[in-house]
């Protein structure tokens, strides 16, 4: 019996043994399979990042383990450096200029044989000079194209707008010279009056340079996110009584100027951001195709827009129809 | 006994006066109209409904995972994806049923036949990365790079920046490119679809009569939302 008792001891132990074996080889199985490779995003935190961050994570959430670490203005080199020892990350998003510089720190300090992981900028000023520097580097403007504005705003208001006026600062050459000529496969022509990049008399330029631009006969205005030209001064002494005076149509990139209260612009046409996040998933897949590797700096316009109509305006003064504002996003009264 | 009719009575007279459940509706379907104006005329004309339009691919597949409607309107080939759903009407364009796709591209036509693993075409997300591949298998021999998007307007930077040789669209919407854009756009028709255009389906076990009547209706203002004719 005690032998018999021996054995069946024996039995079980080897019955459990075997079992904890199965159980490991199961888990290891396990974490073989699941072990996706990950795709990490460096964010600011608010509404704008958070709406990105959801295309980006529902795109490529099924395919990938998608990760986020947040960035703030006191953040250094050593969060990119944790979370990149920590995830291992196959790609990294990158989100606005502060995360962009802070990544760029972060390269400078990987020897020179390190492998250098592909990143997708986006949500910063000039995206293109920000990531100039940055190796195997793709990224989406922020800023939206002005042929993507006038072409909707065309559409609306059924009007021809063969010149597109423009006032801007002087570091707006390059992006300016770009709009030109997508603007003339349109049939647009942009003309600006180019303003110096530091003034003290930004208040007497903008009035001559808007005046400039009414005698050169254009039809609509383009006005760029510049803090120096839209300064709360120069919006109530220049811009809207210019708005006023002239009634043409005018094109913002914020949706506080296009507010029935203020009374600026026309039209606010404005990134779509969570198809900003899906653009940018799909770059990243474009980039795992080719082997993690980006082969040319690459750098898209953002493909989705969102549309906002001051409608009083529009109504009042371009006799805009109900069947036209059916492709608007808001329409604010 | 009496009071228990009077009981009984009071029921049924309760039961009559609670309002009948309320049938819920998907609808995916990416036009040139915005689908806060779609589910905003909808509800208006579909009494006992409640109207639910989306933008995005992921946004539909999602909330009908998640919570499950009576009905969906969406295209026929993302009723098969999705599963547990039964076609029970079918939009009609010019008397047919199934889709016409063609291929827009810049000043020269672009030849289907020409387009290889390296050609990059715009497409609207109407089946997630996966179901579009199938998609395109349809009309190339070799699957083309297919870049989606989320609305037909933004198929437009693609060809304006040149980030796509063509696009993929139902033929429905080449003259939304024509009176939106003055570029030179060359047609070419697709053949090999064998898609319906959009399609109304129940959920097994579920009833949308309601969904059902109110559709059949063929108000002209909504079917031109879907740029269809009717449903039948």
């Amino acid at each position: 019996m005690e032998m018999n008792s021996d054995y069946q001891q024996s039995g079980k132990g080897i019955l459990r043994s075997n079992l904890h074996t199965l159980l490991c080889i199961i888990v290891v199985m396990v974490s073989i399979v699941s072990a996706r490779d990950c795709i990490l995003t460096f964010r600011q935190m608010g509404k704008d990042f958070e709406d990105v961050y959801l295309g980006v994570s529902e795109e490529l959430g099924s395919d990938f383990d998608v990760k986020e670490v947040a960035i703030n203005k006191k953040s250094d080199v050593s969060v990119i450096t944790e979370a990149m020892n920590a995830y291992h990350p196959k790609l990294v998003i990158l989100m606005d200029n502060t995360t962009i510089a802070l990544y760029k720190k972060y390269q400078a300090t990987l020897g020179p044989d390190a492998e250098i992981i592909p990143s997708v900028s986006l949500m910063g000023v000039m995206i293109k000079d920000a990531i100039a520097d940055l190796k195997n580097a793709a990224g989406i403007s922020y800023e939206i194209p002005i042929v993507t504005s006038i072409v909707s705003l065309r559409a609306i208001l059924g009007l021809p707008m063969k010149k597109v006026g423009v006032v801007n600062r002087e570091f707006l050459k390059d992006f300016l010279s770009q709009n030109r000529e997508f603007c003339k496969r349109e049939g647009i022509e942009i003309v600006n009056e180019s303003l110096p990049n530091k003034s003290d008399s930004y208040r007497m330029l903008l009035k001559k340079a808007l005046e400039n631009l009414v005698s050169k006969n254009i039809e609509a205005l383009w006005i760029p996110n510049d803090n120096a030209l839209l300064h709360p001064e120069l919006i109530k002494n220049v811009w809207l009584p210019f708005v006023k005076k002239y009634r043409i149509p005018v094109v913002v990139g914020v949706e506080v100027l296009v507010t029935p209260k203020i009374n600026l612009g026309t039209f606010a046409v404005l990134p779509d951001h969570v198809a900003l996040g899906t653009q940018a998933a799909e770059i990243v897949y474009d980039i795992m195709d080719n082997g993690w590797k980006v082969d040319k700096m690459r750098v898209d316009p953002p493909l989705a827009v969102y549309k906002i109509i001051n409608l009083l305006q529009a109504k009042k003064s371009f006799n805009v129809s109900d069947e036209k504002l059916k492709a608007v996003d808001k329409k604010l009264r | 006994m009496r009071h228990e009719t009077v009981l009984i009575c009071v029921l049924v007279l309760l039961l009559s006066t609670i309002p009948a459940a309320q049938e819920k509706l998907y609808v995916f379907y990416p036009t040139t109209t915005r689908p806060q104006v779609i589910q905003d005329r909808m509800s208006s004309s579909f009494d006992g409904v409640t109207v639910t339009v989306f933008g995005r691919y992921n946004d539909f597949t999602a909330k009908v995972g998640m919570d499950p409607p009576d009905a969906i309107i969406t295209k026929p080939a993302l009723i098969s994806q999705i599963g547990g759903y039964t076609i029970v009407l079918n939009a009609q364009r010019r008397g047919k049923t199934e889709e016409a796709y063609v291929l827009v591209s810049i000043n020269t036509p672009l030849d289907p036949a020409s387009v290889n693993g390296e050609t990059v075409l715009g497409a609207i997300d109407l089946l997630g990365r996966n179901g579009m591949k199938t998609f395109s298998e349809q009309f190339f021999s070799v699957e083309p790079k297919i870049k989606r998007v989320t609305k037909v307007e933004d198929l437009l930077p693609l060809l304006s920046f040149n980030m796509a040789a063509g696009i993929v669209i139902e033929d429905v919407f080449v003259n939304y490119f024509k009176t939106t854009s003055q570029l030179q756009f060359a047609i070419t028709s697709l053949t090999g679809s064998k898609g319906g255009i959009l399609a109304l389906a129940v959920r097994d076990g579920s009833k949308a009569d309601k969904t059902v009547a109110a559709l059949k209706k063929n108000d002209k203002e909504i079917c031109g939302m879907f740029e269809v004719d009717s449903w039948k």
